[in-house]
């Protein structure tokens, strides 16, 4: 009897132990400010959780006289990168935007946004604190 | 029942056939029929036989348009049948007054080299006030200036 009470206290004993699983993917993206190739692309979380205190990547909306959103990244190096449109399903896509997100945008010549994509996904870290 | 009055029995019934069956025959101005194929396909329209002459000139008379019409180039049928044009926007005094400020606090910018928070602040409150051709203007005199490494932004986040 002894010995079944004892394994049954060291079976709960490993399970008390053993560190938590954190499974599933994981994936960090910091940011990337290129105006050669005119995009800027990061994950905001991993954005805020870098060692550097240069990288950061936004996106806002805005409406003034008309609806309007920016984006702008910078890298660890200072880089930065913007871009503006008044595409209003661009916009909306900018409020697409959490504190789990992953963004990339794109732009031409004159700083308008070609493209902007966010996407909320279980493998990007979230903003924290 | 007289003989007589069988004859005028079945002409009375004959009458009333023709009457309903005129009075059910479709029109050329039924919209629930399908659309007449175009040009190529343009038949005599279907006219009933109590239509007056009046009424066929008239029907051919729009057929022979419409065909016209479509033989047309689109460029020139557009011009035949104009959209109603937009009204001139016409700027005011303020959005004038607003796009000269935007416009110094830019240039400004530019010159300086830098894009900082008093900046973003004062393109701000002039927002609402400029028309989106104006806003859109600065912006594209600010944002590649940022992007080619002209303009530094010393302002994290929201640049206006």
């Amino acid at each position: 009897m002894l010995r079944h009470v004892l394994s049954a206290f060291a079976i709960a004993a490993l399970f008390c132990v053993a560190p938590p699983a954190h499974a599933g993917i994981k994936s960090n993206l910091g940011v990337t400010a290129d105006p050669v190739s005119r995009y800027g692309n990061g994950a905001v979380g991993s954005a805020r959780a870098s060692a550097d205190a240069s990288q950061y990547i936004s996106c806002y909306a805005t409406y003034a006289s008309s609806p309007g959103a920016f984006c702008v990244a910078r890298d660890a190096a200072g880089t930065t990168v913007s871009c503006f449109t008044s595409d209003p399903n661009k916009v909306a896509i900018v409020s697409a935007m959490t504190s789990y997100s992953y963004v990339y945008f794109s732009f031409d010549a004159t700083g308008t946004c070609t493209q902007i994509l966010v996407s909320n996904s279980s493998y990007y870290p979230p903003m924290v604190p | 029942m007289t003989r007589l009055a069988r004859i005028g029995l079945v002409l009375l019934a004959t009458a009333g056939g023709v009457a309903i069956g005129r009075a059910t025959v479709a029109s050329p101005t039924d919209h629930c029929a399908p659309a007449p194929a175009p040009v190529a396909a343009a038949r005599p329209p279907m006219v009933p036989a109590f239509s007056s002459d009046a009424l066929r000139a008239d029907i051919r008379r729009i057929l022979r348009e419409e065909v016209q019409f479509a033989r047309l180039p689109e460029a020139v049928q557009h011009q035949v049948d104009p959209a109603p044009a937009a009204p001139a926007a016409v700027e005011s005094d303020e959005a004038r007054a607003a796009a000269e400020r935007g416009r110094r606090i830019v240039d400004g910018a530019l010159a300086a080299r830098r894009w900082s928070d008093p900046d973003v602040l004062a393109i701000r409150q002039i927002l609402p006030k400029l028309s989106s051709d104006d806003r859109d203007a600065l912006l594209r005199d600010l944002l590649p200036a940022i992007n080619s490494g002209r303009v530094s932004l010393e302002s994290v986040g929201a640049i206006f």
